[in-house]
């Protein structure tokens, strides 16, 4: 089948967007599991918006063990969505746009990003609660935190789930003029 | 399908294997043979056209009316 100049255009840059979802899928939650790691209390606290619940003693193993596993809860559910991606736009540069395995790739990509939206409402007082839960009482917090950037990636599933639904229709058209010779 | 396609019938009087009608039309063998066997939903007038011209005959000549 010859391709449009758009679909060649479309395969040529697909090839970038997938290396690109490759390596943040990767590099998202090292990146996070690095920070809790190796940063130190302080700035682990204040990137948490807790510098005002600072604890008297170091934090517990434990402690940075839990809010990162919170943290990185989100991390790792957006990079299960890259991979999606990554297959969706491998896909598109192989000159497959409109099939059912697209579809269903768009899907789970909705799915897996209200999944990681989700996980980083929950995430806000998990880890407020094991960054203080060693405090003397009356210093400890639960913070519940919702956020612009929450509400744009509940939007961004919803959109994608609704092109999912449009591509399913273009998949049947496609099929359809496929059988027109 | 009341539509009958005789293009098997045209192909074998002058005498031409679909392989090579197929590359003179710029379509695949594949959908040369579901075309020859009635199973597409549907031939673009462009692909039409090309037949006859290739094959010396109309489009009366390869496609037929059958009511079931």
């Amino acid at each position: 089948m010859i391709m449009s100049a758009e679909a060649v255009r479309l395969a040529r840059v697909s090839v970038w967007f997938a290396r690109a979802c490759l390596m943040l899928a990767a590099g998202v939650p090292l990146l996070v599991l690095a920070w809790w790691t190796l940063a130190d209390d302080a700035a682990l606290l204040d990137g948490a918006d807790l510098a005002c619940a600072a604890p008297a003693s170091p934090l517990a193993l434990w402690q940075r063990v839990a809010a990162g596993a919170a943290a990185l809860a989100p991390a790792l559910l957006l990079g299960l969505a890259l991979v999606q991606a990554r297959a969706l736009f491998s896909a598109f540069a192989a000159g497959r746009a409109f099939t059912a395995g697209s579809v269903a790739r768009v899907r789970r990509i909705a799915g897996w990003i209200l999944a990681a939206a989700a996980a980083g409402v929950l995430a806000t007082p998990a880890m407020s609660v094991a960054l203080t839960l060693a405090n003397p009482p009356g210093q400890r917090l639960l913070t519940v935190s919702l956020g612009t950037e929450d509400l744009f990636a509940l939007m961004i599933a919803g959109v994608l789930w609704a092109m999912a639904a449009a591509m399913a229709e273009a998949v049947r058209l496609a099929d359809d003029a496929a059988q027109i010779v | 399908m009341p539509i009958v396609v005789r293009l098997d019938v045209v192909l074998a009087q002058r005498k031409m294997r679909s392989k090579d009608l197929a590359e003179a039309i710029g379509i695949t063998e594949a959908n040369l043979s579901l075309l020859k066997q009635g199973r597409v939903k549907g031939v673009r007038f462009e692909t039409l056209a090309k037949i006859c011209a290739v094959l010396g005959c109309t489009p009366g000549d390869i496609l037929d009316y059958a009511p079931d």
